[in-house]
């Protein structure tokens, strides 16, 4: 059993899909705010370069290439002195520009190494720190995705959920635009009878629209208040390099999409709902409240729910790395459309990284 | 993409990762006592498997496990005629010669008399295994300057380099350094002698503020290309503590140093998870710059591949 093609053997728009990273030149969501205190350090890995995130005593985030520039030892396993990320090994620190600052022991009568690691561009929004692997240069032409909804003193209430599955990435975007999966949720039932209206690839999004019965849960269906809110058409997204969903402006949801490496995802699932309905009456439930029910739901519903699809998406990795040579009858063209965005933004960024290659002079071998 | 091989090499850190050891020298394998009359160990050097054994008389045979002829149920023929390596036990340790078995009579073990005699040194053998090519651990071991690792340990200060020099056979270095249990800011730094004596490395020197040698061997065993077993042997010599009135005796320091034997491990983890972290680190950024300050460093490397690329010549010259 051969493995699967990598992207330059791949033959075909699926075979190629399931090869191709998320182009770098966009902000990736990466960890919560909150899991990385001052002093803290964690790893993250973006399409399998190591990054070293963290926060030094001040409160500021950085992000660093994991390695020290003296042995190599990844930078996660140091620790945060004051300003700086020090090595485990022999202590060298560096600051948050990257740059080696402190070396604690003697020179042996050579001068202070001029050594510079590369650092990443971060940013917190939404709870989320994010970072932006690519060009540098680009950092600031490129935008956060803007959720209003989520931002100000009325910002509706959101407890994100992430889930790291062992599935590349196109799989899941796959997942969560494609509707003819409700076999797989027939126990939640967040979508029922869909039937595609229409779906448009236009510049880097892949717009869906379906007609379908939206949360028709035992449970869950009692919370949609479905006297003001409109249930039976849901819009969705794949807004390169992230997706969303929306019902009537009231029930929406967004995913960002951390590429680990070919087989492995992240995934933080930003849903939010203008109300919630307490159930069998027709009150709302309080803002002062959605909080904690959020969190519960979360816990009793709609981790439950992706917990199923992330069974499904591992499963389709494994089918895939076993049979990715045998045909394929997918029906839902939309699939092809997320396929098709996916491949040409990584043929852009390979695109694009071997022009750098070429104007960039050749480094001297040490 | 997996780091270059001796051959492919192109700057002294990628040789020296690559490097093996000389197996034309004496290996510690195993210590005596885990190998009773009757029972069998299996080790590798430099990834050719290797089974031990000690027969009913008591004696010892090492013999590469490929070419072992084994009954039905996979135990070891021991009987069977087939050419083993040379193997001896000394200084409580199993010791082979991988090389060519013509040279291990002209070969003698390491030195150390302190362990023989009537009244042999206060003696802590203690062993790790770790995923980490042998040249790293020997950087470990006579670079002080990684102190940073065991800056929660108060008994380990930093070490400054007085002097360096070089031999076909050894680097040796001495420097000035706080250790040892009593060590706090304002005790005088005391002196240290660190050698590589290929392929082993010793340390000769007294904790500060306490009167008494101090000496430790280790013995590197390069199971392959990223896993080395060391055998550390501490000796200590009578100690003298100023604030006592007589001097610590053997017995009384072999007992103290039982009971510090756990502090002495948890150091030492320390380093192991250092070199495996360093060893991973190389596996990814073998291509990086070169970036090393210690002078010591470089001496030690070259010793090594030095040491290999006429050991590569000799097999060489014999095919």
């Amino acid at each position: 059993m051969s493995a699967p093609p990598t992207f330059a053997q791949a033959r075909g728009r699926r075979e190629k899909a399931r090869a191709a990273g998320l182009h770098p030149d966009y902000w990736y969501a990466v960890e919560y705010d909150r899991a990385v205190r001052p002093g803290a350090i964690t790893e993250v890995t973006f399409w399998g370069t190591s990054i070293a995130l963290w926060r030094d005593v001040a409160g500021a985030l950085h992000a660093v290439e994991n390695r020290c520039a003296h042995r190599q030892l990844k930078l996660t396993l140091g620790s945060v002195e004051g300003c700086r990320l020090a090595c485990a090994y022999h202590g060298w620190g560096y600051d948050a520009d990257g740059r080696l600052a402190h070396i604690p022991h003697e020179l042996f009568g050579r001068p202070m190494p001029d050594v510079r690691l590369r650092t990443y561009p971060v940013r917190v929004r939404y709870g989320l720190i994010w970072i932006f692997p690519g060009d540098p240069a680009l950092a600031e032409t490129r935008h956060i995705p803007d959720i209003p909804e989520l931002e100000g003193p009325a910002a509706w209430p959101c407890v994100p959920l992430d889930f790291t599955w062992r599935a590349h990435h196109s799989m899941i975007v796959d997942n969560v635009s494609d509707f003819t999966h409700a076999w797989l949720h027939r126990k939640y039932r967040p979508f029922e009878n869909a039937r595609l209206r229409r779906c448009d690839l236009v510049g880097e999004r892949v717009v869906v629209s379906y007609d379908t019965e939206v949360g028709r849960g035992r449970v869950s269906g009692r919370f949609v208040d479905r006297r003001r809110i409109n249930t039976s058409a849901m819009d969705l997204c794949y807004e390169y390099p992230y997706q969303w969903s929306n019902t009537d402006g009231k029930i929406r949801h967004w995913c960002f999409f951390l590429p680990i490496d070919a087989s492995t995802t992240r995934t933080f699932f930003l849903f939010y709902f203008e109300s919630l309905n307490v159930p069998l009456t027709p009150v709302r439930i309080p803002r002062a409240l959605m909080r904690l029910v959020l969190r519960v739901s979360n816990r009793l519903l709609i981790g439950p729910l992706l917990a199923q699809d992330g069974v499904a998406v591992e499963a389709e990795q494994r089918g895939w790395e076993a049979h990715h040579d045998r045909p394929v009858p997918d029906l839902n063209p939309a699939v092809a459309l997320f396929q098709q965005l996916t491949v040409r933004k990584w043929e852009e960024h390979l695109a694009s990284a071997a022009r750098v290659a070429r104007e960039r002079p050749a480094p001297a071998a040490s | 993409m997996t780091p270059p091989t001796f051959e492919e090499a192109v700057n002294p850190r990628q040789r020296v990762r690559a490097a093996g050891l000389d197996p034309d020298h004496w290996y510690a394998v195993e210590y005596a006592r885990a190998l009773p009359r009757g029972t069998t160990r299996a080790t590798r050097f430099w990834g050719v498997p290797i089974i031990l054994w000690r027969d009913g008389d008591g004696a010892l045979h090492a013999i590469d496990d490929r070419r072992l002829p084994c009954d039905r149920f996979g135990a070891p023929l021991a009987c069977a005629a087939v050419e083993g390596y040379p193997v001896q036990a000394r200084y409580g340790l199993v010791w082979i010669f991988p090389g060519d078995p013509a040279r291990a009579a002209h070969r003698p073990l390491p030195a150390v008399p302190e362990l023989e005699g009537p009244d042999p040194w206060a003696y802590v053998p203690i062993d790790f295994t770790w995923r980490t090519h042998h040249s790293m651990v020997v950087d470990n071991l006579c670079d002080l300057t990684h102190a940073h690792l065991h800056r929660r340990f108060a008994s380990f200060h930093p070490g400054r380099l007085l002097h360096c020099e070089a031999d076909d056979d050894r680097v040796l270095m001495r420097y000035e350094a706080r250790v040892g249990p009593l060590v706090r800011r304002g005790v005088a730094p005391s002196p240290m002698t660190i050698c590589y004596e290929y392929p082993y490395h010793w340390a000769s020197f007294e904790w500060s503020g306490i009167r008494g040698r101090i000496k430790y061997w280790t013995f590197l065993l390069p199971m392959d290309a990223r896993t080395t077993r060391m055998f550390f042997v501490m000796m200590y010599d009578a100690l003298r503590v100023a604030a006592l009135p007589v001097p610590l005796s053997r017995r009384v320091v072999r007992w103290l140093l039982q009971a510090a034997q756990p502090t002495v491990r948890r150091l030492l983890d320390q380093d192991g998870a250092a070199l495996e972290a360093e060893q991973a680190g190389y596996e990814a950024h073998w291509a990086a710059p070169l970036l090393e300050l210690n002078p010591a460093v470089s001496q030690l490397h070259r010793l090594t591949i030095r040491k290999w690329e006429a050991c590569l010549e000799r097999a060489g010259t014999a095919a």
